[in-house]
């Protein structure tokens, strides 16, 4: 696939974590592209880094975590990118929605003058045509009553109106690539479905690039296309989400997949995971010189870290 | 069998809005259910349903506005002083956020030791040897007992929890949402806890969450609750494969699934 065709390309991407006692690796050798117009989950449980993945693309990192490798966006080197380029870009080409709204958004301020944020800081459309492009916005973000929700405060909306406002907010300046980080890990089942739904809808019709951070592999079966599964801060399997779901390759994806108990399943106990991460900072070692494996294609663009003896055992 | 908890149209009202102003709520509007010994029950619904408000007035955290709750055949609705403090010995719960729920600055120890330092139960030594019975009951090693909360997983902070509430030997362990904050691994292994201590010491438990699918792991019976009623109760089973609501419906449709592959447990798990 040419670079042309891709709207992100990450080649072994590292975050290093500085602290008082030294440092060490949360990321590392990460490797994965993102085709124009599609969707890739990156999944994984907590401490696996894939937010910090999502984070070092955006150029969203902490002082303490540093980014190095290469993140092309649209062939443009995101990592150390100057400042003032990253800013021109996020927010009008790449759009972030955050887990938590309730968080992400401020507080007091009215929703309209949060939204035309971005459209103040990237376009030159006057006051009057940024009302209206933000009532635009809301609307396709399935949301009615536009014009009083403009001039509320996030407090007064409900969960999934305020994931809405979010989306509607990433989405304002029409960007290329979407990166949501747990856009629904803080919803209802139902509103789950529906911010999925909207998530598909907007990406298709819109032409968006989705990158999709998830714990969830079920919310990546009904959103993405491909699937990269990140275990302890290196992507260990990615492919088609459906070759995956059907055929893991690895020990990780296969215990994630058996470790959620599903409706209509007879068994008495849940298979639990002999390789639950480590914490990173503990297993410093670990993460030494030998760097991470190789990952191996085991069918068409399916990869699979090489096993070593210890995981093939659990 | 009788009923080890019976809640008898409980209904509970808040009051909203400005003091003086009486306003009210009906978070809980008529729950009436009913909990065998040694039995799990598991309350399911969105966020607002009521089913932590259910959770809480079984528990005795806030008082029903109306209607009756029996347990162990006593009307424990009205309970007070010496008996209300009897009755929370058999009655304990298990939070949602191992991270808020535990006090920061208390050791395991202290944590476990505390329901017991509250109703004068066992001496110092004594405490120090069934805290140590009951880490291993949860699958914590003794180490932990000097150890604070912040050097503790998600996973093994639920855990002291659970050893936490078992500590006076309840009955009825009323658990809110204990696995939605947890990664599917650390979750499979609580969900396991649970249903091995069940087994072992005929515990019952009063299992909310939103989450079906673990649910349907654990409990024998499910109420669906919407808007503070319960819109259909019923065994396991019958339940999920033929649900009479549409709403019931709707949340199954609801859950994102997985392709079916072939289950690792299966095997093993059904014997």
């Amino acid at each position: 696939m040419t670079t042309d065709t891709l709207a992100l390309s990450v080649q072994n991407l590292s975050v290093t974590v500085r602290r008082p006692g030294g440092r060490y690796p949360a990321v590392r050798g990460v490797d994965f592209t993102l085709a124009r117009s599609s969707t890739l989950g990156l999944v994984g449980e907590s401490g696996s880094g894939k937010s910090l993945t999502a984070l070092a693309v955006a150029g969203l990192l902490a002082d303490n975590l540093v980014p190095a490798g290469s993140a092309r966006f649209h062939g443009e080197e995101l990592i150390g990118m100057p400042e003032a380029r990253r800013r021109a870009l996020s927010g009008s080409r790449i759009g972030f929605v955050f887990q938590e709204p309730m968080s992400a958004l401020h507080p007091v301020l009215p929703i309209g003058v949060q939204l035309t944020e971005g459209l103040r800081a990237h376009t030159s459309l006057t006051r009057a045509q940024r009302h209206g492009r933000a009532q635009e916005l809301l609307e396709l973000v399935g949301l009615t009553k536009t014009r009083d929700i403009l001039g509320n405060r996030i407090g007064q909306l409900s969960g999934g109106m305020r994931q809405r406002v979010m989306i509607a907010m990433a989405i304002s300046c029409e960007p290329d690539l979407l990166i949501a980080d747990e856009p629904t890990t803080a919803l209802d089942v139902t509103l789950q479905k529906q911010v999925i739904e909207l998530l598909g809808g907007l990406q298709e019709r819109l032409g968006l690039s989705l990158l999709l951070i998830t714990h969830d592999l079920g919310v990546v079966a009904q959103t993405c296309e491909n699937v990269a599964v990140m275990y302890a801060g290196e992507i260990v399997e990615r492919g088609r989400t459906d070759q995956i779901m059907r055929e893991p390759g690895h020990v990780y994806t296969r215990a994630l997949l058996d470790a959620s108990p599903r409706i209509g399943d007879a068994r008495r106990r849940l298979p639990s995971i002999a390789t639950a991460a480590p914490w990173l900072r503990d297993t410093r070692e670990l993460a030494g010189a030998s760097g991470p494996a190789a990952l191996r294609e085991v069918s068409p663009q399916h990869w699979v870290r090489e096993q070593d003896e210890r995981e093939d055992a659990a | 069998m009788s009923a080890l908890l019976e809640i008898d149209d409980v209904v509970k009202h808040f009051r909203i809005g400005p003091p003086l102003r009486k306003k009210t709520f009906p978070a809980v509007k008529g729950v009436s259910l009913r909990i065998e010994a040694g039995t799990s029950y598991g309350l399911v619904g969105e966020s607002g349903s009521g089913k932590t408000t259910v959770a809480r007035m079984v528990a005795h955290l806030t008082t029903p506005t109306s209607g009756r709750i029996r347990f162990d055949g006593r009307d424990v609705t009205g309970l007070r002083g010496r008996r209300l403090r009897e009755f929370r010995q058999s009655v304990q719960m298990v939070f949602q956020d191992p991270y808020g729920a535990l006090n920061p600055r208390m050791t395991v120890l202290e944590l476990i030791s505390e329901p017991w330092e509250i109703h004068g139960l066992h001496s110092r030594a004594d405490r120090r040897r069934r805290a140590t019975t009951l880490l291993d009951q949860v699958g914590l090693a003794a180490s932990a007992l000097e150890r604070k909360p912040v050097e503790f997983s998600g996973g093994q902070r639920q855990r002291i929890m659970i050893a936490r509430a078992l500590a006076l030997e309840p009955r009825l362990i009323v658990a809110d949402e204990p696995v939605s904050a947890l990664d599917v691994s650390v979750q499979a292994q609580v969900l396991n806890l649970m249903k091995d201590l069940q087994d072992e010491l005929g515990l019952s438990y009063l299992f909310i969450s939103h989450d079906l699918s673990v649910v349907e792991f654990v409990c024998d019976r499910i109420g669906v609750m919407l808007l503070g009623e319960l819109v259909e109760e019923g065994a396991r089973e019958e339940l999920y494969r033929s649900p009479r609501t549409q709403y019931t419906r709707t949340l199954l449709d609801a859950i994102p699934s997985l392709p079916t592959a072939t289950l690792a447990g299966n095997e093993t798990g059904a014997e």
